[in-house]
């Protein structure tokens, strides 16, 4: 009888193995820990399920619904959800214009736009700051300050709406263009019929890009407003350092199922087949 | 292309090896200390007393040692890395947390001949302050145990204003509603950390209390150490009800605050953007040397002369202290560590380079240090006489004002310059009258600590 040994060959599934360990340790890992701090009661560490009770009480007599910790939560998405239409608003033009303008250096014009980018954000940020408190509206009042978040928000993630966006205006097929053409269509209804609708899932991919980060990126709040305007992601910040690690994990939690379903309902996991039919990838 | 990865693989395997050979190499057992960042001559692990500690130590046991120092941001992110695992064998948390760390039987006690000054080099015992041998005899952990059988002092401080006097009245800053005080609208800041602004609403809380008290003590029906326990008891008060009025007192400041902040209020303070600045001593002798320009490498176009006050009723009185993990093997090393940097010149060179206080007091600490910084030249005008009995004269026996006057030396009365009493010297070395009034608060258990989360959380959002 002959034992035939295993060879051991290289395969293409052994290239995985290093973002394995990486997705294991840095999002699995973590993750595990956050939902092991949210189910256990802090001082005895047993498994409660009080955290989410705290979270959802209200302090020093008030309601959940009167407490600054959901006004923070509103305060978040708020901030959030400007950021992200201004975003929008700003990026889908210039994603337009470049993709279908004549210039033969495309790539050089979108440069302009990353470009920013490869500075550092917090010195960018400590920059705008600085040019704020020139022109005098630097901590001037809350509407100053909730102005100044949505701007250093914008600043910052401008390029991440801009991005895919750009992707997916530019594979669009001309031809579906000069069909609606053809059938009659105006330039502002070939818009509105073709350009929009299959650039779509590029603005999702931009708002999910923009969207979570302003929700929680509080070095930007905390450097633009000195520390007045409060995010979410600073509630957060501030239950780990106090060593109330249990609420940080719930509040992270409900974050996370929260952006969970809202990608969801916005369709951000429709299936390949689905995103490669429309001609487009996300990035 | 497998030639590439089995090149590169080859590279990496390679490297990782090399390293692991590079540990192998230095043999020597190791001391991990933990401590702040830019708080030992020199910087941080590049400091130089750090390999003179490694000579010296081998140069007394005959034995290698290596320190590995690493930095922590401050006591809230020390403490995540023990909890989180981490090992040190020495630590240098605030008083605070170490009696959390106590508290939860995270540290040791220093050996018992850690004390004996008969032991030459016990640079520690020999050379402490008495003002910080008192303060940590006399100040307890939750254990009963007193300060000074868990840790030694680094260094120490008050909290207080800094000021700009061109704008700001002596009087309105030794109040603390100076945080509501409409002419300082938006020209205060308070400090973006819940203990420190809980310590400012209850002072502002009991602010009546505190003057009563204050009145006793002056008027001598209050002894000291009565006076101070009772100081204590006020500003260490947690109970809900409390907690709900101080609230409510610092949601009053919040409009009329600039904001909270950790660093960046000393910059908009010399740029004039604040005239009132709450801050930690040591920071304030910062902020007041950077505004008159004493730093080369940070030039100011016209010198600021900023004040430091501490309000009248009560302050904050806050320590540095060393103290061995219960995990570290080699406590020899440790304290070994700590008498060396206890050293009078060692003590010296720290202070010169950190800018805060050493716990070390010694007649060389007076003679190298304070006099040789704040001491007036000889025919100086404008000069003032200022009494360090307490801190540096180790016969000074404060029982009562006979036994003080009996065992005063004036050669620790120092003569400096008028503007000094409201300066630098009076931030490093507060007079012993201010220091009455000053005491440590201690760390928040469980329960408090979740309240005065949210209680910070309500503040906070405005």
């Amino acid at each position: 009888m002959t034992i035939t040994k295993p060879k051991l060959r290289f395969s293409r599934k052994l290239l995985a193995i290093p973002y394995a360990i990486f997705l294991f340790v840095f999002v699995v890992a973590p993750l595990l820990i956050i939902l092991y701090y949210a189910f256990t009661n802090g001082d005895t560490g047993k498994l409660s399920f009080e955290n989410f009770a705290n979270f959802f009480s209200g302090t020093g007599g008030q309601t959940f619904f009167e407490s600054s910790r959901f006004k923070t939560i509103v305060q978040s998405f708020g901030i959030s959800i400007a950021s992200t239409l201004i975003c929008l608003l700003i990026a889908y033009p210039v994603a337009y214009i470049i993709a279908q303008s004549h210039v033969k250096n495309k790539m050089g014009l979108l440069l302009l736009f990353i470009v920013p980018m490869w500075v550092n954000f917090v010195l960018r940020i400590n920059a705008l700051k600085e040019l704020l408190n020139w022109i005098g509206v630097y901590n001037k009042s809350n509407g100053w300050n909730i102005f100044n978040t949505i701007l250093g928000m914008v600043y910052d993630f401008l390029p991440f709406m801009i991005l895919p966006i750009y992707t997916t205006i530019s594979k669009i097929d001309k031809s579906y263009l000069e069909a609606a053409k053809d059938l009659g269509a105006g330039g502002v209804s070939a818009f509105v019929k073709v350009t929009l609708p299959l650039s779509k899932a590029g603005i999702m991919s931009g708002i999910s890009m923009v969207f979570l980060p302003s929700m929680t990126n509080y070095v930007v709040s905390n450097y633009m407003t000195f520390n007045h305007t409060k995010i979410i992601g600073a509630f957060i910040d501030e239950c780990f350092r106090n060593d109330l690690w249990n609420l940080g994990s719930v509040t992270a939690l409900l974050l996370l199922t929260l952006m969970f379903l809202i990608t969801w309902l916005t369709g951000g996991f429709s299936t390949e087949s689905e995103t490669q039919s429309r001609g487009t990838s996300l990035w | 292309m497998k030639k590439v990865i089995a090149i590169a693989a080859a590279g990496v395997i390679g490297l990782i090896g090399l390293s692991f050979t590079n540990f192998a190499v230095d043999k020597r057992p190791v001391l991990k200390v933990a401590n702040w960042a830019e708080y030992i001559d020199g910087g941080d692990a590049d400091s130089p007393l750090i390999h003179e500690f490694e000579d010296w130590y081998k140069q007394q046991t005959g034995k290698d040692i290596r320190v590995e120092y690493c930095i922590a941001d401050d006591n809230e992110t020390l403490y995540n890395m023990i909890k989180m695992g981490d090992h040190f064998d020495l630590v240098c948390p605030s008083e605070y947390m170490l009696m959390k760390l106590v508290a939860e039987e995270r540290v040791q006690k220093l050996p018992e001949s850690f004390y004996d000054t008969s032991i030459d080099t016990n640079y520690y015992a020999k050379n402490v302050s008495p003002f910080i041998e008192k303060t940590f005899s006399e100040n307890y952990m939750t254990d009963g145990a007193a300060w000074k059988e868990y840790a030694v002092g680094y260094m120490w401080g008050t909290t207080g204003f800094v000021y700009n006097p061109e704008f700001v009245k002596e009087e309105d800053v030794a109040k603390w509603d100076v945080f509501t005080n409409p002419t300082y609208n938006k020209k205060v800041t308070a400090k973006n950390n819940i203990r420190d602004t809980y310590f400012t609403g209850l002072a502002m809380h009991y602010d009546a209390e505190l003057r009563t008290l204050k009145s006793q003590y002056e008027a001598g029906t209050l002894s000291l150490a009565e006076y101070q326990a009772q100081l204590k008891v006020l500003m260490n008060d947690t109970t809900p009800e409390t907690m709900s009025a101080v609230k409510g007192k610092l949601m009053s400041m919040t409009d009329n605050l600039y904001g909270f902040e950790t660093d960046e209020g000393k910059a908009k303070l010399i740029a004039g953007e604040i005239t009132v600045n709450y801050q930690w001593s040591g920071d304030a002798v910062y902020v007041m040397d950077v505004a008159e320009g004493l730093y080369d490498d940070e030039p100011v176009e016209t010198p600021v002369y900023l004040n430091y006050s501490i309000p009248e009723t009560v302050s904050n009185l806050w320590f540095d202290g060393w103290t061995i993990m219960k995990d570290c093997k080699n406590v020899d090393a440790a304290t070994m560590f700590i008498n060396f940097l206890s050293m009078p010149e060692n003590a010296v060179r720290n202070m010169n380079y950190i800018g805060y206080t050493s716990c070390i007091g010694s007649k060389t600490v007076f003679d190298d240090f304070v006099l040789d910084c704040y001491g007036a030249e000889e025919g100086e005008e404008d000069t003032v006489q200022y009494d360090l009995n307490y801190y540096f004269n180790p016969a000074y026996d404060t029982t009562n004002a006979a036994s003080k006057a009996a065992t005063h030396d004036e050669q620790y009365v120092i003569t400096t310059y008028a503007d000094q009493v409201n300066r630098q010297l009076f931030a490093q070395y507060p007079d012993e009258n201010t220091l009455a009034r000053c005491v440590a608060m201690q760390y928040f258990n469980y329960d408090a600590n979740a309240r005065a989360n949210s209680m910070w959380s309500d503040i906070t959002f405005f």
